[in-house]
């Protein structure tokens, strides 16, 4: 069985297969490493999907439509895309509305906290809030459990 | 199985495309599972059910080590010469562009 549930963020997602300049890949990247160990149940949004193409295509990567597609379908071939239920989107508003946070930030910690998984995260709104945590904290928890589950 | 897991039987269900009807099962599980379980279902308004099928589906569907490679690769060649860049920064200054929009209309 899994040790944690993770929700990943789209911009954890995106060093699965982007490394040049990037902080916490390692970290990121063993987190699907455990995924594929099933230690970690890991997930994005239906949502990520459209953020990471949005990030590819317009953002500073300039990525062309095919390299895009490319990322998306391999996300897609990684992990399950989760669609927000209409309880987790009530408690995305209220998230969003205590946190000061936009509808689509405080979905992904909306779902996270209503599967009771973790949000893996380098969002610094996220992280502010205390709705998320980084990579390399999850990394650090996940081994911490593995110790405790060897002995 | 252990031998002091109570056993609780839990009506399942499923629908294939050939005939949908349902088949009850008994299974047994650890009290304290089941009131996790119910009271997870509970929180998203679903059954004990469907909260079991999603979760027999979610296991039975997990991708293939082999298949989450290959995914990997190709999505690391497809973005191997875009440079170098912070993929929290770009997903950041789409989400405040997406926001900004938003505001103006």
């Amino acid at each position: 069985m899994p040790a944690i549930d993770v929700v990943s963020d789209a911009d954890v997602a995106l060093k699965w297969f982007h490394s040049d300049g990037e902080q916490e890949v390692a970290e990121a990247r063993a987190l699907v490493d455990a995924h594929q160990a099933r230690t970690v149940a890991l997930s994005v949004l239906d949502l990520t999907f459209y953020e990471v193409g949005n990030a590819l295509l317009r953002g500073r990567a300039r990525a062309g439509a095919e390299q895009v597609a490319t990322v998306l379908e391999a996300l897609g071939a990684i992990c399950p895309a989760l669609r927000p239920e209409p309880e987790e989107r009530r408690l995305a508003a209220e998230l969003a509305e205590r946190h000061d946070l936009t509808l689509h930030d405080a979905t992904y910690a909306a779902v996270a906290e209503s599967r009771e998984a973790a949000l893996a995260t380098l969002d610094h709104e996220l992280l502010e809030a205390g709705l998320g945590a980084r990579p390399s904290e999850l990394t650090a928890r996940l081994a911490k459990a593995e110790r405790r589950g060897g002995r | 199985m252990r031998s002091e897991e109570p056993h609780i039987g839990i009506a399942m269900s499923y629908n294939s495309a050939m005939a949908a009807r349902a088949v009850k099962v008994m299974v047994s599980l650890p009290e304290d599972l089941l009131s996790r379980i119910d009271r997870i279902a509970a929180e998203r308004h679903t059954s004990r059910s469907a909260f079991l099928q999603e979760a027999a589906r979610r296991e039975l569907g997990w991708p293939d080590p082999a298949v989450i490679e290959a995914a990997l690769e190709r999505g690391r060649t497809a973005l191997a010469g875009s440079g170098s860049f912070e993929s929290a920064d770009l997903i950041r200054a789409e989400r405040e562009a997406r926001d900004a929009g938003d505001r103006r209309r």
